[in-house]
């Protein structure tokens, strides 16, 4: 290969390095990342369950937002903004992110090397000239030396010398070992992005797992579980609002118990990477509905969980399942945190509905114990309940994220609070003793002129005031 | 004790309300300073009392309402405001921190002060007390900054020997954010723990989870920027006046944004 199809080659790589190394890339991505980030605030998102780019969020829009968004629904739509972290400019300005803070981090690699093990000493006068510190002692080379070695080394900087031409060159460094936080708190934003990727793809979250006091569900996901619900109980402020409440749980495996625990709100259950959580609770309704020959039909407890909504009241619905009859009825509980003119405590409506119909064929009002006669059925509403609603988790990313969230606390930390510094100096014959002259170099995120300055002031100090500062100039910090 | 608390918290107000007034005062004339710098500490002893007595009244730290919250933000920026004054006694930054703390109050004094029982979320006292100190911190310490950003931007359009010079100012309002920026860190990974054990996730897009990742970027832009995109003066000031506005907007968020922390 020759130089020119070289260099065809190598200038397109170099120009890839060194846009994906820039400041400036990372700069405009972070600031993409906020610009959706607070469209995401600002506009209605898209429940979960509807994703963009599937006919379910072209429905929605539809549905939800083109009555409010009229002509921009397409627009803004297509960008993604309604499903903002699932759009494919918020994860395509993620990956440009991650791709930046890896290319960069590949880079900075050799300088942090480098500095782990020591720079290597300057041993030039070059530059030295301009250096912000300058002291003229009437000590010896040697005593100077000898000052300038013990005060640096009394601050626990690593010190190194080098003699050339009658002059001691130092350089010396302090909490090199933080050069490695940058390193590490970038590399942690990739493994929380990983650990995220793996609980998404490989995990599963059920967040309305329902269960009536005394009913058993399948966990699903192949797992193998179920769980039961034993009790529930809820405790109440003085002002109406919940203190605690806990369900009493069974876990079954394959069929067999394998677990028995109380989960309550901060206490999770946790079964073979499984996760059990407290969520919510809202009313239940005891029914039981047999034939008029006395045949049960069914014995069930229905959970409220929906909201039949009649501006200003919301009322609890819940569907309760008629098996072989051709019929569905729907219970409605009084009103929450409201005084309820149809329903009053203790009482529930209940509506019949023949299998696809939309209108109900009957309703009625149920008070506790009294059974009802309705279409060919008796209806006895037993006692109110509670049911308990539990998400439950697996996330096999997990962990990695703890870890990566430690190790960007720690690479943070490590950065900002032991900040690497890097200090040279020169010493030289002078004319009735010796001169010194400091510097700081590469990036600084200390207040360097302070820390020369506390230097130049203890090597003063410890030649007994023999030294001189003539110069303290201003040296550019970070 | 609860009355106690009250009275303290507004005995605080009023006396950093005076520290306020002498400070604008000390712009003119020097020597009121002294009086300002001794009223400044005195408020803060009381409303480090107030939020003890307050925490003794309701069983936990005084982190779970708005009202207490504020209070506690003021705090924030009296120590972290103080703390800058002791290690480089530059007094601009203890009559800003004053100042600040003063408005943070104010709004504060207009909450109710009545005790709300904590719902079953924010009965983690462990994690409640140290998510929220860490935020009160890391807001403080933004307030710092925010505050050395605008003298900056004042002191290069006017020329005063009475301020200090602006690359004092830039200087501390970088220092600030060193201070603050691990300790935001610090409140979105102890909240995503706390959000894992209490809703069963530890991320889930919550418009103050969202808010509070904007701000921990703009402050991460800031550094970049500053440490190695050679930014300086006044694109930086600007830069953390904006990031001090995302830090208002998270803070003052659950009254614009539902979500999981408006706990209503």
């Amino acid at each position: 290969m020759d130089s020119v199809e070289k260099s065809q080659i190598i200038a397109p790589l170099r120009y890839a390095c060194h846009f994906f190394t820039s400041i400036r890339l990372a700069l405009v991505v972070i600031l993409i990342i906020v610009i959706l980030s607070l469209v995401s605030i600002f506009l209605i998102q898209t429940p979960q369950g509807i994703t963009y780019g599937t006919a379910d969020y072209q429905a929605w829009l539809e549905i939800v937002i083109r009555p409010d968004f009229g002509i921009w629904t397409d627009t803004l739509g297509f960008f993604g903004l309604f499903d903002v972290f699932r759009s494919p400019f918020f994860l395509g300005a993620g990956i440009l992110l991650i791709l930046n803070i890896l290319c960069c981090s590949i880079r900075r690699w050799g300088a942090v090397k480098t500095a782990l093990k020591g720079i290597s000493i300057s041993t030039t006068a070059r530059g030295f000239e301009n250096a912000p510190v300058i002291l003229h002692t009437k000590s010896s080379l040697s005593n100077s030396v000898l000052s300038v070695t013990n005060v640096l080394l009394r601050h626990k900087y690593r010190t190194r010398t080098s003699e050339s031409d009658g002059m001691v060159f130092f350089t010396a460094d302090k909490y090199a070992f933080s050069r490695l936080g940058t390193i590490v708190s970038h590399l942690s934003l990739i493994l929380l992005v990983v650990g995220f990727l793996l609980g998404s793809f490989l995990g599963f979250q059920d967040d309305a797992f329902i269960l009536t006091k005394g009913t058993m569900r399948e966990v699903g996901h192949d797992t193998g579980l179920a769980l039961g619900l034993v009790d529930f109980n809820a405790d109440y402020w003085p002002d109406g609002t919940p203190r605690e409440y806990r369900s009493d749980v069974i876990v079954y495996e394959n069929g067999q118990q394998v677990e028995t625990a109380a989960v309550l709100v901060n206490h999770p259950l946790s079964y073979n990477g499984i996760r059990f959580y407290q969520s919510f609770f809202g009313p239940a309704a005891e029914m039981q509905v047999q034939t008029t020959e006395g045949v049960e039909v069914t014995n069930s407890t229905i959970a409220l969980v929906g909201i039949m909504n009649a501006e200003p009241f919301q009322r609890p619905l819940g569907k309760l399942e008629l098996p072989s009859t051709g019929l569905t009825a729907y219970l409605v509980a009084p009103a929450v945190n409201m005084y309820d003119p149809i329903l009053q405590n203790e009482q529930l409506g209940i509506e019949i509905y023949e299998d696809g119909a939309s209108v109900p064929v009957e309703w009625a009002i149920l008070d506790i114990g009294v059974p009802q006669q309705m279409q060919g059925l008796e209806f006895t509403y037993v006692e109110p309940s509670s049911f308990s609603g539990f998400s439950i988790k697996y996330d096999p990313g997990s962990w990695l994220v703890w870890v990566a969230f430690g190790l960007l606390f720690t690479g943070i930390s490590m950065v900002l609070y032991l900040p690497y510094r890097n200090i040279q100096a020169m010493v030289e014959p002078g004319e009735q003793g010796s001169s010194l002259c400091l510097r700081a170099s590469g990036r600084r995120g200390f207040d360097v002129n302070a820390e020369l300055e506390r230097l130049a002031n203890e090597i003063v100090s410890i030649t007994d005031g023999q030294a001189d500062i003539i110069k303290r100039g201003e040296n550019a910090d970070g | 004790m609860a009355n106690w608390a009250q009275g303290l918290f507004t005995m605080a107000l009023v006396i950093d309300g005076i520290a306020a007034v002498i400070w604008l005062i000390s712009i003119f004339s020097k020597r009121w300073q002294r009086y300002a710098l001794g009223a400044m500490p005195v408020s803060f002893v009381l409303l480090t009392i107030s939020i003890i007595f307050r925490s003794v009244v309701t069983g936990h730290g005084p982190f779970s309402n708005m009202y207490e919250f504020s209070i506690a933000f003021a705090w924030g920026v009296l120590i972290i405001g103080w703390l800058f004054w002791w290690r480089k006694r530059v007094t601009l930054v203890a009559g800003i921190a004053t100042a600040l703390s003063l408005g943070v109050l104010i709004f504060a004094a207009t909450l109710s002060s009545r005790e709300i029982p904590l719902v079953p979320a924010l009965q983690q006292s462990a994690l409640l007390t140290l998510h929220v100190t860490a935020a009160v911190i890391a807001y403080g310490a933004f307030g710092v900054s925010f505050g050395m950003a605008i003298a900056y931007l004042f002191r290069q359009r006017k020329h005063t020997s009475r301020w200090p010079a602006a690359e004092v100012l830039d200087r501390i309002g970088y220092q600030a954010v060193i201070i603050g920026f691990p300790f935001l860190t610090l409140t979105i990974i102890l909240g995503a723990i706390w959000a894992d054990i209490s809703w069963g996730r530890y991320w889930g897009w919550d418009p103050k989870e969202t808010a509070s990742f904007v701000t921990w970027l703009l402050y991460a832009g800031y550094l970049h920027a500053r440490l190695l995109g050679g930014w300086r003066g006044k694109k930086l000031a600007v830069l953390l006046i904006v990031g001090f506005c995302a830090v208002l907007f998270t803070f003052f968020g659950n009254y614009i944004f539902q979500g999981l922390h408006t706990y209503q």
